[in-house]
C-alpha cells in the first residue's frame, strides 16, 4: 500500500464523479489536440506544397483559386491558357522546370490531371522530396496513368488495371448520367508512394490523354481491337446497367451491387485478359496502337496552368510583375518588356506566386484556428474548475478518513499530497485519454479533410507540443488540487475522529 | 514508560475568551507493560488524555515523556512520525476507511511508519485477530465485532509499544464486547494498553484503573 494506491482507492470510491471529471478534461484536451494536429499539418501541407514552385501561370481570375486548383486539386479551373505558354516556359533559360496542367476530368470522384511525365519525374511535392513510385513506372505515352497513393488505396487499383475516365470533376448528381469516356481505356502503369500532399488523391496522365478525352471526334476502336472480355468490378468503374455495342467491341455491363460496377465481356484482339476483378493484363503492344492514334490525331492546344520553377527564384517576382502589371508608358521600358518571351501572352494569363497565396490563405484560416483553440482551451479550463469543485465538495465527507490517517501517523503534508495527487491523476488520465481521443477524432476526420481540403493528415503523430500539453494539464491538475488539499491540510484530526459510525 | 510532569491541557473559552484548564496532571506515570482502564464521566478529558499521549494534542504546559522521548517537545510532524512508529489507536467507531478492504485498512497502518514493517505483517495481524478468511471484505461486509477486530489489527500491525483504545467496546453487544476485550488484552500483552471506558464490566477486567476525575479541573467537573 502506498500513496498512489490510496489515491486510486479514493478515486474508485467515487467512480461516477471520477469518470465525469476525467471525461470533461479528456473532451477539452481532445479538442485542443485535434485542432493542434490539424492546424499544424494543414499549415505544413499547404506551405510545403507551395514552396516547391516559384510561379504559376493561369488564366486571369482569382489567384487563390488558380493556386488551389493547380496545387491542391480543389476548386475549378480559372480558365484556359494557350499551350504556347508552356512551350515558352520550356524554352526560357530563366526557367529551370515547367510543368503543364490540364484538368477537367475525373475518375470515381478523383481528379485526373493531364501533365508531362516530367512532373512525376522531377516535381517536388514537398521541398526536397520528389515523387517516388511504390509500384510500376512513370507514364511515357498517351492512355497511361499514374495513381496517387490514396486513390489507389481507396479504389483498390493496381498497376495494370484499366480505367475509363469521366468528363467533369465530380461524380454526377443522383439520376444524372456521367459522361464516361468508355471508348478511351487508360491503363494504370504506376502508383505513387504517399507524399502527404493533395497529389496523393489525384491521377496523373499524359496531356494527350486529357486532350483526347475532350475531343468528340476521336474514335480509338476502329484501329484498335475488339473488346469482348468479362470482368466484375465491385468498386470504382463508372458504368451503367446496360448493354451496348461500341464500334468494334461489345460490352456486356451488369451492375453487381447496384453502384458503379459492371461485368463486361471484352475480347481483345491480340492479347488475353485475366479474371482479375478489374485488372487486365494490358501489354505495351496492346496499348501502343491507340496511344499512337491519340498522339497522331490530337493537337495540344490549351492548358489550365503551367507551374514553373525558376533557375533563379527571385526572378519570379520580376516575371510576375511583367505579366500582371500594365505595360509601362515609358517607351524604353515598354520595349524592354516586349522582348520578354511571355509578353505575347500578357493579355491571356496571370502570374501567381503560390507561396504568397498560401501565406495569405493561412493568415485567414489561422484566425479561425485561433478561435477554435481558444474555445478548446476554454473547455479545458471549465473542466479544471469541474475537477476542483468535485474534489472540494468531497472534503466535508472525507474529514473522518483524513483524521484517521492523521491518527495513524500521517503528516499533514501527506494528507495534502494525497488530495493534490487525486487532482493530478484525474487531469493526467483526462489528458492521456484526450490526447488519444484527439488523434482518434483527427483519424476519423482525415478522409473528410482529404476530400474537402486536399490535405493528407496523419492522425497518430505525437510531437513535443503534445508532450507539453500533457505537462501543462498535469501542472494545472496539481494547481487545481491545492485548494481542496489546503482544506485537507487544515483538517483537525482530534475534532473529526469522533464522528463516523 | 509514560511520564506526565506538570501537564496542563485546556482551551480558550469562546464566551469568556479566557484560558480554561481541562486536565492537570502534576505527576503520573504508566510503566511499560501496564494495562490501564481510564474511566470517568463524559467530557472530563478521557479522550483528551489519549490524544495527549498520542501527540495529536500538545499540552499547554508541562511535559510528557514516552520511553525517554519528550513528545510534548517535538514538532507536529515529529509527533506524527513518533505516533506512526510507537502508538496504536483503537476507536469506538472503528474508523475504518470505507472503500478499502480489511487487508487494505490494516496496510494503511503500515504506510506512515518508519519501522519498515513488511506487508505480510498485515495478513499475519488479521490472522491473529481471527479474520484470515475475511481479509478481502470491505467494512460494510463485516459485522461490528469483525470491524473492531480489523481496527485492532491495524493498531497493532506496526508492533507499537503503546496501544490506546477509546471506548473499544462501546458499540458492541456484551458477548462481542467480552471477546474483543479479551483479544485486545491478549494482543497487547507486554505493551502499555490504555483503555478509556465508562463500562464497569470493562473496568473490572483491568488490574490498574484510573479515574480521570483525579486530574480534571474543578471548573470542568462543575460543567460536567
Amino acid at each position: 500500500m502506498n500513496l498512489l494506491n490510496v489515491v486510486g482507492k479514493n478515486l474508485r470510491k467515487r467512480t461516477l464523479s471520477t469518470v465525469l471529471t476525467v471525461s470533461s478534461i479528456a473532451l477539452g484536451l481532445a479538442m485542443v489536440v485535434a485542432v493542434l494536429v490539424v492546424q499544424q499539418q494543414t499549415d505544413e501541407s499547404y506551405s510545403q506544397t507551395s514552396v516547391g514552385y516559384d510561379l504559376l501561370f493561369s488564366a486571369k481570375g482569382s489567384q487563390l483559386q488558380a493556386t488551389l486548383n493547380t496545387l491542391y486539386h480543389l476548386e475549378t479551373s480559372v480558365g484556359i491558357i494557350p499551350y504556347g505558354v508552356y512551350e515558352a516556359a520550356l524554352r526560357d533559360p530563366r526557367v529551370e522546370r515547367a510543368f503543364p496542367f490540364y484538368v477537367g476530368d475525373s475518375y470515381s470522384g478523383y481528379r485526373v490531371v493531364g501533365t508531362s511525365s516530367d512532373f512525376i519525374a522531377h516535381a517536388e511535392p514537398r521541398r526536397g522530396q520528389p515523387f517516388t513510385l511504390a509500384e510500376g513506372r512513370n507514364f511515357d505515352k498517351p492512355l497511361e496513368a499514374v495513381f496517387g497513393s490514396e486513390v489507389a488505396r481507396r479504389l483498390g487499383h493496381r498497376v495494370g488495371d484499366e480505367i475509363f475516365i469521366t468528363h467533369g470533376l465530380s461524380e454526377p448528381a443522383p439520376g444524372a448520367e456521367a459522361h464516361v469516356h468508355d471508348d478511351i481505356p487508360v491503363v494504370i502503369v504506376g502508383i505513387l508512394n504517399p507524399s502527404g500532399t493533395a497529389n496523393d488523391r489525384a491521377i496523373f496522365t499524359d496531356l494527350y490523354t486529357t486532350h483526347a478525352l475532350h475531343d468528340p471526334h476521336l474514335h480509338l476502336h476502329d484501329d484498335a481491337h475488339d473488346h469482348d472480355h468479362e470482368h466484375d468490378n465491385s468498386q470504382g468503374y463508372n458504368s451503367s446497367e446496360d448493354q451496348h455495342d461500341h464500334d468494334g467491341h461489345d460490352h456486356n455491363h451488369n451492375d453487381a451491387d447496384g453502384h458503379e460496377s459492371h461485368d463486361h465481356e471484352h475480347d481483345h484482339q491480340g492479347h488475353d485478359h485475366g479474371d482479375d476483378l478489374h485488372s487486365h493484363e494490358h501489354t505495351a503492344e496492346a496499348h501502343a496502337a491507340p496511344a499512337r492514334t491519340v498522339q497522331e490525331n490530337i493537337t495540344l492546344s490549351e492548358l489550365d496552368a503551367v507551374l514553373v520553377k525558376m533557375a533563379n527564384p527571385p526572378a519570379a517576382i520580376q516575371l510576375a510583375g511583367m505579366i500582371n502589371f500594365p505595360t509601362p508608358e515609358n517607351p524604353l521600358l515598354a520595349r524592354n518588356m516586349m522582348r520578354d518571351p511571355f509578353f505575347v501572352f500578357k493579355e491571356d494569363i496571370m502570374a501567381v506566386v503560390p507561396a504568397m497565396q498560401i501565406r495569405n490563405l493561412m493568415n485567414i484560416v489561422g484566425n479561425a484556428e485561433q478561435i477554435l483553440q481558444i474555445v478548446a482551451w476554454f473547455v479545458v479550463i471549465v473542466a479544471l474548475f469541474g475537477v476542483l469543485i468535485a474534489i472540494y465538495n468531497t472534503m466535508e465527507e472525507r474529514k473522518r478518513d483524513l483524521a484517521v490517517m492523521r491518527a495513524l501517523g500521517a503528516r499533514r503534508s501527506i494528507v495534502f499530497a494525497i488530495i493534490v495527487m487525486e487532482s493530478a491523476v484525474i487531469c493526467t488520465l483526462g489528458a492521456v485519454i484526450g490526447l488519444l481521443g484527439g488523434h482518434l477524432i483527427v483519424g476519423v476526420a482525415a478522409p473528410y479533410l482529404l476530400d474537402v481540403a486536399g490535405i493528407v493528415i496523419t492522425a497518430f503523430v505525437i510531437d513535443t507540443n503534445q508532450a507539453f500539453l500533457l505537462l501543462i494539464t498535469l501542472t494545472a491538475g496539481i494547481l487545481v488540487g491545492i485548494i481542496p488539499a489546503l482544506k485537507a491540510y487544515r483538517t483537525d484530526a482530534v475534532q473529526n475522529l469522533g464522528s463516523g459510525k | 514508560m509514560i511520564v506526565f510532569e506538570n501537564v496542563e491541557k485546556g482551551y480558550i473559552n469562546p464566551e469568556t475568551n479566557r484560558f480554561q484548564s481541562v486536565l492537570r496532571i502534576d505527576d503520573y506515570s504508566v510503566p511499560n507493560g501496564r494495562h490501564l482502564a481510564v474511566s470517568g464521566p463524559s467530557g472530563t478529558g478521557k479522550t483528551t488524555l489519549l490524544h495527549l499521549i498520542s501527540g495529536l494534542l500538545k499540552p499547554e504546559q508541562g511535559q510528557i515523556t514516552i520511553n525517554n522521548v519528550v513528545i510534548s517537545g517535538l514538532s507536529e510532524s515529529e509527533r506524527d512520525r513518533f505516533r506512526a512508529d510507537n502508538i496504536g489507536y483503537v476507536f469506538q467507531s472503528f474508523n475504518l476507511l470505507d472503500g478499502f478492504t480489511a487487508l487494505e485498512n490494516v496496510k494503511v497502518g503500515l504506510m506512515f511508519s518508519g519501522k519498515g514493517a513488511k506487508k505480510h505483517q498485515a495478513e499475519h495481524m488479521l490472522d491473529r485477530v481471527g479474520l484470515a478468511d475475511r481479509m478481502h471484505y470491505k467494512p460494510s461486509q463485516l459485522s461490528v465485532g469483525q470491524q473492531q477486530r480489523v481496527c485492532i489489527a491495524r493498531a497493532l500491525v506496526n508492533n507499537p509499544d503503546i496501544l490506546l483504545a477509546d471506548e473499544p467496546t462501546g458499540n458492541l453487544d456484551p458477548a462481542t464486547s467480552a471477546e474483543v476485550l479479551q483479544l485486545l488484552k491478549e494482543t497487547a500483552a507486554g505493551k502499555i494498553l490504555i483503555t478509556v471506558t465508562h463500562e464497569q464490566d470493562v473496568i473490572n477486567q483491568f488490574d490498574h484503573q484510573l479515574n480521570i476525575e483525579r486530574f480534571t479541573q474543578p471548573s470542568t467537573q462543575e460543567a460536567v
